[in-house]
């Protein structure tokens, strides 16, 4: 057994160190979909495709940029709109509580990075907010990108901000 | 003369796999990540309606769309009420399987157990998940192949020299498998300028979307260079300086202090006890090695 434990770990650590250095070829041939798809599984069981910087970007530019949106419900009383902010620092933290908040803070990210599921993503979300809010039958959701810069005045830094808005929309459930 | 290279370079990964080892060392890490998995499950508990159910802010449809055809997804095997009681099966049998891994109670089969269905949520809560959920992960899948349940096991077993030796690899398994994890992060850093001149920490610690404890971002410009500066090199270096008696102690202390600090500030709470938890379990008996040495150098010190 201690030779099977230690070509486990020999063969593990190897991968993981290769995935690292990014000494993996991007494009590897694989003879049959089957081999492609093992290597799927595989690659989910034990994680050794991840690379482990979270807190970097992966094109090592250096420069630092993050995702907020605001997501507000909306509805008529009387002759005004009165509206209800779900969101607060760009995130949507209120809704859950303090330990789980750096699980949603980076929800809205998606829709820079995979358009197709953040579609989707806001659906659900929008679906999730007027369902529970039953009273606002409106939702207006706005994504903004931040490309943030560090300028220093003396001994201090300043933050620069240059903001984008990469996904607006309404959203409101219609009952038949 | 010989070079002096760190003790698990001069021969191979498995030499000398005494050193820093304690008895029940990697039974205790089994007993760590038990009672995190658990710790990080309830997180997601307390906020069942959002983040678990099936009509939650991510419904199922989203996550079962998302997901490979072979990685599990409840809604495939049936939604509405059927959908409800197999989540609630999925939930008891993970916990339940936790608290067996544990206990000690049939290790091996309790960690796969627990394993397949931190893989289930995984998939479900796949939108939600940051680094400490790939660690666990990681942890999770060592503890079903490594032997973790025996001295400290409700029915306790007999511990040979044979078991000794592979709880042994495991621990030096997951040692190395945490000095890639810094490695490769203080890697990607070290190729940013940003972090050395202080701006990327800047940035980051000022990221309204992650804040959790505000710190006040007017603090003096080379207070980020230095932390930033410290950041890459503890991780960068922690291959190196964990095999330096005494200076490990600091290096532990820093990395200890950052997860601190990434708990506090940013919020990310499960990721940075994760990480604290598994420096201490499995570096301990070479910090109180250490400690012991610098108390009995103070005693000869005060003595003379």
């Amino acid at each position: 057994m201690t030779v099977v434990y230690k070509t486990f770990t020999i063969l593990f650590l190897a991968l993981q160190l290769l995935v690292v250095l990014k000494a993996v070829p991007s494009q590897v041939n694989f003879r049959s979909y089957f081999a492609e798809i093992a290597t799927s599984v595989l690659c989910s069981i034990t994680k050794v495709n991840h690379l482990y910087n979270f807190f970097t970007d992966p094109d090592k530019t250096g420069s630092y940029s993050y995702t907020s949106n605001e997501l507000v419900l909306y509805q008529v009383e009387k002759d005004h709109v009165d509206q209800k902010v779900l969101t607060r620092d760009g995130s949507l933290k209120t809704m859950v509580t303090a330990c789980n908040q750096a699980r949603v803070s980076h929800l809205q990210s998606i829709a820079t990075r995979d358009t197709a599921l953040y579609n989707a993503v806001v659906r659900s979300q929008a679906l999730y907010c007027i369902s529970k809010y039953r009273t606002y039958p409106l939702l207006s959701v706005e994504v903004f990108h931040h490309r943030c810069e560090a300028i220093r005045k003396g001994n201090r830094f300043e933050k620069v901000e240059y903001t984008d808005t990469v996904y607006s929309n309404l959203f409101s459930i219609i009952a038949y | 003369m010989s070079a002096q290279i760190p003790y698990p370079w001069r021969a191979h990964i498995f030499a000398n796999l005494n050193y820093g080892y304690a008895q029940h060392q990697f039974e205790y890490f089994r007993i760590a990540i038990a009672a995190f998995s658990i710790f990080n499950f309830c997180l997601f508990l307390v906020d069942f309606d959002v983040l678990l159910a099936a009509n939650g802010m991510i419904n199922w449809e989203v996550t079962r769309a998302n997901a490979f055809w072979f990685e599990p997804h409840l809604y495939k095997l049936g939604t509405g009420a059927t959908a409800n009681i197999l989540l609630y099966g999925a939930i008891f049998c993970y916990i339940a399987s936790l608290i067996s891994l544990g206990l000690g109670f049939r290790t091996r089969l309790m960690a796969m157990l627990a394993f397949g269905c931190f893989l289930l949520f995984s998939v479900h809560l796949n939108p939600y998940l940051y680094g400490v959920d790939l660690y666990q992960s990681v942890f999770l899948f060592f503890l079903c192949i490594f032997p973790s349940g025996h001295s400290l096991a409700l029915p306790r077993r007999q511990h040979s020299a044979a078991l000794l030796g592979h709880q042994q690899i495991a621990l030096r398994t997951v040692q190395i498998y945490l000095m890639i994890t810094y490695f490769s992060a203080g890697f990607g850093k070290v190729q940013m300028p940003s972090w050395l001149n202080g701006e990327f920490l800047f940035l980051s610690l000022s990221d309204p979307t992650y804040q959790f404890v505000k710190l006040p971002t007017d603090l003096h410009y080379l207070w980020y260079v230095l932390s930033g500066c410290l950041v890459v090199c503890i991780e960068l270096l922690y291959p190196l300086l964990i095999f330096i008696p005494y200076v490990r102690i600091f290096l532990l202390l820093s990395i200890i202090g950052m997860h601190a600090v990434i708990a506090i500030f940013m919020g990310l709470v499960p990721f940075g006890t994760l990480l604290i938890l598994v420096n201490v379990v499995i570096w301990y008996p070479l910090l109180l090695q250490d400690y012991r040495g610098i108390r009995r150098a103070i005693n000869l010190t005060f003595k003379s």
